[in-house]
């Protein structure tokens, strides 16, 4: 008995066999193994993984990027890129508090942006500490070194969040929604958030968010204890 | 924020929005490069090359497809123009990898670096309208367009190269006539 041929077999993962080729399948073990296997192969190759792609990859394409002036200048994906325009522009203490902001949330993206700050800068955090950052690499820092990093500006930039809520506040920005309600939504979230994060207690865009939210529910709740003499409701 | 504020934002070229989509889509991006160039070199110059055609042609994206869907189809033709380019490809004839054979490794990644390195040995264009129909979903008529030939000729080369590919994992020892079906089905 003559079997079929690989190629016809491959073929009849696509179309319906002729008579012929259907009563061979019946009679044959071994076309129906073949036949078997390549629809195995079949699946597995539609169920390929993507993978990564190199190491290094994102910054060669963004230095080809900038070349051909796709990025636009004087926007490093790790410094005020992406930030309000309201926070753009403004003091070492407010950019710094920024780029954790991107630290914290670039971590959630895979490989992470990476702090970039492009000067040497002394800050100081609300304990009094202080820190001098000098074109500071995330990818450099040991693991020690990078869990004190988001300790520190993790107080650094709460502080920086509420303080420039209550700055906004006071130079009359609108408030889109009343705080009692903003504030029972960001409980809300909290707890969802609180819950994602003992899940996966390690995962820097969980914590940036948890961080986040943490901030602006304080800032809400001030808002609202400044304002309760002034009936905001 | 949403792919299309996303997209919206790339293509003003907001570097923040540019990353997000690159975090987002590299790896299917490499990954289809990779297979149809058979080279990780050559693939990661043709996924630079498709990011750039695509964030140039971002202010004309209409969003009828989806931006992945998009820069797919921008990364398949960066890759087979890169290897007009190239010329034939030397087709390699190698052993399976020692650190291929090795039982010690997890069944499923074993089975997806050994399809990895079959396909590899596939000649090229045999492996181009097999990735593209077997792994990425495109139909013939779509691969026909692609590749600048009629849709019979990309079924028959769908049918050889999957006959091929049976042939270089068996010879691998991979799926094995009385094994392979429940070994390709884990």
């Amino acid at each position: 008995m003559e079997h079929l041929s690989l190629e016809v077999l491959a073929r009849l993962l696509d179309e319906t066999p002729t008579a012929e080729e259907r009563r061979h399948l019946e009679r044959c073990r071994r076309c129906r193994n073949e036949l078997d296997a390549l629809e195995a192969q079949r699946s597995a190759l539609s169920h390929l993984p993507d993978g990564r792609p190199p190491s290094g990859g994102w910054d060669r394409l963004e230095v080809r990027l900038r070349r051909e002036g796709l990025i636009r200048e004087g926007q490093a994906v790790g410094g005020s890129a992406g930030l309000p325009a309201s926070l753009r522009g403004a003091s070492p203490w407010w950019q710094l508090a920024a780029a954790v902001v991107l630290l914290l949330a670039g971590g959630g993206l895979g490989t992470g942006f990476g702090l970039s700050l492009q000067q040497e800068r002394t800050v100081a955090g609300p304990g009094g500490d202080t820190a001098t950052l000098t074109a500071l690499e995330a990818e450099t820092l040991s693991l020690e070194e990078a869990e004190t990093l988001v300790r520190l500006t993790e107080g650094w930039y709460l502080e920086a969040l509420v303080r420039y809520h209550e700055e906004a506040g006071r130079s009359g920005s609108p408030t889109p929604l009343d705080p009692l309600t903003r504030y029972a939504a960001l409980e809300t979230l909290m707890a969802a958030g609180h819950a994602a994060v003992r899940e996966l207690p390690t995962d820097p865009f969980l914590n940036g968010l948890l961080v986040n939210m943490e901030a602006e529910r304080t800032a809400t709740l001030r808002g609202m204890q400044a304002t309760t003499t002034q009936n905001w409701y | 924020m949403t792919e299309d504020e996303l997209v919206e934002r790339a293509a003003r070229g907001d570097p923040l929005a540019i990353r997000t989509l690159y975090e987002r889509y590299a790896g299917r991006v490499f990954a289809v490069s990779r297979r149809i160039l058979g080279d990780d070199s050559l693939a990661e110059d043709s996924a630079q090359e498709a990011w750039v055609n695509a964030l140039k042609g971002l202010p004309e994206f209409r969003g009828e497809a989806r931006f992945g869907t998009w820069i797919h189809r921008i990364a398949v033709n960066a890759a087979l123009q890169l290897r007009r380019h190239q010329g034939t490809r030397k087709e390699r004839e190698e052993p399976i990898p020692e650190h291929l054979a090795s039982p010690g490794r997890p069944r499923d990644v074993l089975l997806e670096e050994r399809l990895g390195h079959a396909l590899d040995q596939v000649p090229d264009r045999m492996r181009t309208v097999l990735i593209l129909h077997d792994v990425e979903g495109y139909t013939h008529e779509e691969i026909g367009t692609l590749m600048d030939v009629q849709p019979g000729t990309s079924k028959s080369q769908l049918f050889k190269a999957r006959a091929r590919m049976r042939e270089i994992l068996r010879a691998d020892g991979v799926a094995d006539q009385d094994e392979g079906v429940e070994a390709w089905s884990t």
